[in-house]
């Protein structure tokens, strides 16, 4: 699903987007033109791209690494993967987080050694020896007690808190993973030290015991909400054959098996510099960072790009329907297949769930909410679960108390019908391409969110200028493109519905 | 990469240029550093920008701060009021109130039209009202200001509250209280507060079914009138805009606002004791045990605040504070893991650490935190943690003003809170002269131990051990408590039987203009529009034979139902199936008999019908008595408006879409004169708020021929 890029498109996009997005509010000083004067791209031979953007004022800056890999990535036996690494690239390096290296290397491969004779019995063919797995399994435990004697804890975290870092945190979505924060504009040296240096020499210390931690998270987001729990088994529903099918957090099974050497593999082949796009935005001077840049991540050794992922969700044949009963109240979605955020539709699947189901003025809301009383939450999500591949247009509505999952797909498949059979109002098309005018502006307000935007933008469409060519696509959208694919995409055997029903009043009607 | 193709001319010029210059710059034998030898340039020198500041004659505070960098304006008002100063038996009043106030629309824009102009601009007006603030924002490109402006000052001042509108917001409290035991994480923070502060307090109770059904309009618009007042209001405003010019808009549009009182809201009561004890509720759906130990912690004004500050950074704030050290890293025990002594402006905030973790470690958890909270006093952090504390708390510092948004916000709600203008510069040095006996000090003042109220929300069967193990267990009911079986308790004494026999007299002559009224018999037809529980018309056809039998006939797409009262019981027959009504069912039945308005009206003078006057409500402008009528053990309100027509009626009985205990709400209209009465022939049934069922009635017979036969049963 690449986008067709026709010969000179990408040049001639910005002055079109400019032109337009000036002649819809002239107060717009936030044009391409102006912006790119300001923003600086830098390759390193290695691969890695830096856009630097200068936003003088309050002396702080911003720090976005976006890694092209995300849970989409992953097969069966490390689905989790993505997001493990995420946690494991703040477990310091070979000189931070450690009182000896050499000794705490040792130490650390007997922790493998150890848990791969653990887990050898665990799965041997047959069944495991309980006595020997026990014995196994304790001297896994003691392996890692003695790795924890060289450990300082948490050191890479704690001295970008105490340097002055806010906002530190990571991220793994189904098609990316990113680190972020932010520092003092003084402190950029030590940022680059410090961010190079876990891509370069990351150790994977407290593994097992990180492995612990995300099965929390596990339990904590999916296992015990009943939404999570739903949204597991719609997309495991949804998804034929494409990775989108598994839960970035990893199915349990997988996190109990893999191991530190799994995540090494996983970070040789997908953490290097060319699948890496790190934006920085703040009171910075790209000229006065750029050597910075070059000296700390010169360092990280060039790797091949991987190779592109394989599998494309075959072309949905079967209307599919996910049935949970759970202790909680209803709750109803309902799926469309639909393609790549670099699809030529993309701008038109954007305005058409922003009609159907964002704010109170859309007809999702007016008709379920608002007149019907039938929900309390309605709304449309233009792509899920990611966008870098063909993805999901959802919709999701809360019943109202004393209101049925029935009740809630009836008046959503009304408005289905009526946007297939009727094009959209004037008013309704122009509110959606004032607020993607003005969504680019408000966009621009703080130094993070223009870095994460460039990152995605850069990443997923390998140009970070997307950011306002997106834009300039939405304004394009007619209300026959809105129509045609309303009828395309709303059909019974593109569609998966997923809900929850009530245990309790489902015994009542029985 | 196909990125070199895609670049416009002039960035590949500037790149190379660039990267020639990056060239020159870095010589040779440039090398990386250890990250400990690397020397930091001084941050320059960044004065926190001061908005202008100025008091309209009519009291209200105005802060200004222009920021040109985008076209952009934010207006964001504080204003005196909130959930914390409601009734009792209404709360969720507050909420309500924030929310209709801008949903319901003003004088002259209804919410929906409001909707409709602020999409076409992408621009926002919203509102809402908190525990002790309410607050109303507005965002929209500085082009839309002036267009804007007006619905923002409107809504603040004048909303007009739609009944419409309340009607939305109150299915949505109510679908609020329906799933609120559905998130483990709402359940274990709403609990611990009414553990901590009382189940009574302000600060922890809850809305009911009940108290969101206590709230008509006029409570929302009286509780708008008692706060919204510019002598209570703080109005901020940042953007793209020259200071002069926007006072003077800001003059126009609310110089005229007339002052009001003063704001009066008491001191808020909460639980001054401890609570310390061992508690748990039962969560079958979930896989963690959900851990929370608390109790009250300080007020904001204390002046141990800022000591208290180094502690939390100590103990739960940043990687290599103790909790995430210990409990996470080392132990595996959590994903998340938290731990502060809390401080608020009106009341002590509170200690608060807790985690989730997996239901078979959850002793193990409760073991680990309680070790972290007593070496928190017993081993108070050491000149290291504390030094660590102090620097991620003081090189931050710059995050607090670095944007001008965020220094309006901060300047608003310290003039609100009534903290001091450089409230921001003082805190820094505050926190640099924290020392470690300090930080020992407020641990052991305010941290105790066997003060902690523990509770635990989990599945108790997959416990390592059994909860009562670690102590005497108190499990809470947090079962949700059905809507209202009666509805407002009403005084019975002699003046309000009095007033109650005259209403309900007035109401008797509107309908029958003083002649008599005693048919033997009633048939009415009528053409009935249902939604719930599901969409369809009926047409259904009621014989009443005066005093205890009925036969109604509903034409349903299935079939026909008819359901009979013979006087002793009844029955319901359905093709050739038929059921004897019983129980509940026959109870219920014979109460709606009882309380129809035609039946009360046949037996209006009866010594059995007993009416009380239940107060004085306005019900879509009209100024209604409302009198409580029992007649046969069955209850009902009416009321009834000044031409002694009955408006609305109102009873409890079961929803039929949940089929639990709710209310039906009956709007009377069109009144007709039928047979020498009046009789309303439009009667809109609401249950629970919710839109149910529209009755048409197409004909009303008195004393038509009746076949005895009608009421036999059917042979079995």
């Amino acid at each position: 699903m690449e986008r067709t890029v026709r010969p000179g498109r990408r040049a001639l996009v910005p002055v079109l987007a400019a032109a337009l997005v000036l002649a819809a509010a002239p107060a717009l000083a936030q044009d391409l033109a102006s912006f790119e004067k300001r923003l600086t791209e830098h390759r390193l031979p290695n691969g890695l791209t830096f856009l630097i953007y200068e936003r003088p004022g309050a002396p702080v800056v911003s720090f976005y690494t976006h890694v092209d890999v995300g849970a989409a990535q992953e097969v069966p036996g490390i689905t989790g993967m993505a997001h493990m690494f995420e946690h494991m690239a703040f477990k310091g390096t070979t000189v931070i987080g450690t009182t000896d290296w050499p000794a705490e290397k040792k130490a650390l491969d007997q922790v493998e050694a150890a848990w791969d004779a653990f887990y050898a019995e665990r799965t041997k063919v047959g069944g495991a020896d309980p006595a020997k797995l026990k014995e196994l399994e304790k001297a896994f435990k003691d392996a890692q007690e003695v790795a924890d004697k060289y450990i300082v804890k948490n050191e890479f975290g704690d001295i970008i808190d105490r340097q002055g870092g806010t906002g530190m945190n990571a991220s793994t979505g189904s098609d990316q993973t990113n680190y972020f924060y932010s520092m003092p504009a003084n402190k950029v040296e030590l940022w680059a030290y410090l961010e190079s240096e876990r891509f370069r020499d990351p150790v994977f210390r407290e593994f097992y015991k990180e492995r612990d931690v995300v099965m929390e998270e596990r339990r904590l987001r999916t296992e015990s909400q009943p939404t999570g729990r739903l949204m597991e088994q719609f997309l495991a529903t949804a998804f034929v054959a494409h990775p989108y099918k598994q839960p970035v957090v990893g199915y349990m099974s997988d996190l109990q098996s893999f191991s530190a050497t799994d995540a090494k593999a996983f970070y040789a082949k997908y953490y290097v510099p060319s699948n890496i796009v790190i934006a920085i935005v703040g009171d910075v001077k790209a000229k006065e960072i750029i050597p910075i840049l070059d000296r700390y991540f010169g360092r990280l050794p060039k790797g091949e790009k991987p190779d592109p992922l394989r599998t494309v969700e075959p072309k949905a044949i079967a209307e599919k329907t996910v049935v949970k009963l759970d202790k909680s109240q209803p709750v109803y979605m309902e799926g469309y297949h639909r393609p790549a955020a670099t699809s030529p539709e993309d701008a038109t699947y954007q305005a058409l769930a922003e009609v159907l189901g964002t704010g109170r003025t859309s007809r999702l809301y007016r008709s379920l909410v608002r007149d019907r009383k039938v929900a309390v939450q309605a709304s449309v999500f233009s792509s899920f679960p990611g966008g870098k591949y063909p993805a999901l247009t959802v919709f999701f509505g809360i019943p109202a108390p004393g209101r049925t999952n029935e009740e809630v797909q009836a008046a959503i498949r009304a408005e289905i019908e009526k946007i297939k059979s009727e094009p959209v109002t004037d008013e309704e098309l122009a509110m959606v391409k004032s607020r993607a005018k003005a969504g680019l502006v408000r966009g621009l307000q703080n130094n993070m969110g223009i870095a994460r935007q460039l990152g995605i933008a850069q990443t997923i469409y390998g140009d970070w200028r997307e950011i306002f060519t997106g834009v300039t696509e939405i304004d394009k959208v007619t209300k026959d493109d809105i129509q045609r694919i309303a009828k395309a995409t709303f059909v019974p055997e593109n569609r998966t519905v997923a809900m929850i029903v009530n245990e309790d009043a489902k015994t009542a009607k029985n | 990469m196909r990125k070199t193709t895609s670049m416009s001319l002039p960035a590949l010029k500037l790149a190379a240029v660039l990267l020639l210059a990056a060239a020159a710059i870095l010589p040779a034998a440039a090398q990386a550093k250890a990250w400990s030898d690397i020397k930091y340039p001084a941050l320059p020198a960044f004065p926190i920008p001061k908005p202008q500041v100025v008091d309209l004659p009519n009291g209200m505070k105005v802060f200004l701060l222009e920021d040109r960098e985008l076209p952009l304006i934010s207006v964001t008002a504080l204003v005196r009021a909130g959930a914390n100063w409601e009734p009792a038996g209404k709360i969720g009043l507050a909420g309500l109130t924030g929310s209709v106030q801008r949903t319901g629309g003003t004088a002259k824009m209804t919410g929906d039209q409001i909707d409709d102009f602020l999409a076409a601009r992408a621009a926002s007006v919203e509102t809402f009202i908190g525990d002790d603030a309410g607050s109303a924002s507005m965002d929209c490109l500085g082009q839309d200001f002036d267009a804007v402006l007006p619905i923002f000052a409107d809504v603040l001042r004048r909303p007009a509250f739609a009944q419409d509108k309340l009607d939305v917001a109150k299915v949505q409290a109510n679908a609020g209280i329906a799933r609120r035991n559905d998130n483990v994480g709402g359940i274990t923070g709403r609990e611990i507060a009414k553990l901590v502060y009382g189940a009574d307090s302000p600060i922890a109770r809850q809305t009911e079914y009940a108290t969101i059904a206590a709230i008509a309009r006029q409570d929302l618009v009286d509780f708008h009138a008692k706060y919204y007042h510019p002598n209570n209001v703080y109005l901020g405003v940042v953007g793209d805009f020259d200071s002069k010019e926007m006072l003077a808009k800001l003059q126009a549009a609310f110089g005229d606002w007339p002052k009001g009182p003063a704001f009066d809201g008491a001191a808020v009561p909460y639980r001054t004791t401890p609570n310390p004890g061992l508690f748990f509720i039962e969560k079958s759906d979930v896989n963690q045990a959900n851990i929370v130990l608390a109790e009250l912690g300080i007020e904001q004004k204390n002046p141990d605040y800022f000591p208290v500050q180094v502690m939390n950074e100590a103990f739960g704030g940043g990687f290599s504070a103790r909790l995430f050290s210990n409990v996470r890293s080392k132990k595996g025990l959590a994903y998340s893991v938290r731990g502060s002594l809390g401080a608020d402006f009106l009341y002590p905030g509170m200690f608060q650490a807790g985690l989730q973790t997996a239901s078979s470690n959850m002793s193990r958890a409760i073991d680990a935190m309680k070790f972290e909270i007593n070496d928190l006093v017993a081993n108070p952090p050491s000149d290291d943690e504390i030094r660590r504390a102090k620097e991620s708390i003081l090189n931050s510092f710059i995050f607090n003003y670095d944007s001008r948004r965020k220094i309006l916000g901060q300047q608003l709600s310290y003039a609100f809170y009534g903290l001091p203008a450089d409230y921001l510069e003082t805190y820094r040095a505050n926190i640099e002269k924290v020392t470690r006996e300090d930080v020992a000090r407020v641990a052991k003042q305010y941290v105790k131990p066997e003060n902690l109220s523990v509770l635990v929300v989990g599945k108790a069967a997959d416990f390592d051990k059994p909860l009562a193990e670690l102590g005497t267990v108190t499990t809470l009911d947090i079962a949700i408590p059905p809507p209202p079986a009666a509805g407002p308790k009403v005084e019975k004494t002699a003046a309000s039987l009095a007033a109650g026999k005259a209403a309900w007299q007035r109401a008797v002559q509107a309908m029958t203009g003083g002649k008599p009224f005693a048919p033997a018999a009633l048939e009415t037809v009528s053409s009935i529009a249902l939604t719930q529980p599901m969409a369809m018309t009926l047409k259904q056809t009621s014989l009443a034979v005066f005093p205890d039998r009925r036969r109604t006939v509903q034409v349903l797409p299935m079939g026909e139902q008819v359901t009979v009262l013979d006087g002793a019981g009844g029955f319901v027959q359905m093709g050739p199936r038929s059921m004897p009504l019983a129980g509940e069912q026959l109870e219920r039945t014979s109460r709606e008999f009882a309380r129809q308005l035609t039946t009360l009206l046949r037996y209006a003078g009866d010594p059995g019908l007993e009416a009380v006057a239940a107060g004085k409500e306005t019900v879509d402008g009209v100024a209604a008595e409302i009198v409580q009528i029992t007649y046969r053990g069955a209850e009902t309100r009416l009321w009834i408006g000044p031409d002694g027509r009955v408006i609305k009626q109102a009873h409890s009985t079961m929803n039929p879409a949940t089929r639990a205990p709710g209310n039906a709400e009956i709007l009377l209209s069109d009144w007709r004169e039928t047979g020498g009465v009046k009789l309303p022939f439009k009667q809109v049934t609401r249950f629970d708020g919710q839109e149910a069922a529209t009755a048409t009635i197409e004909s009303v017979t008195l004393d038509p021929k009746v076949d005895p036969a009608l009421f036999a049963k059917p042979a079995a």
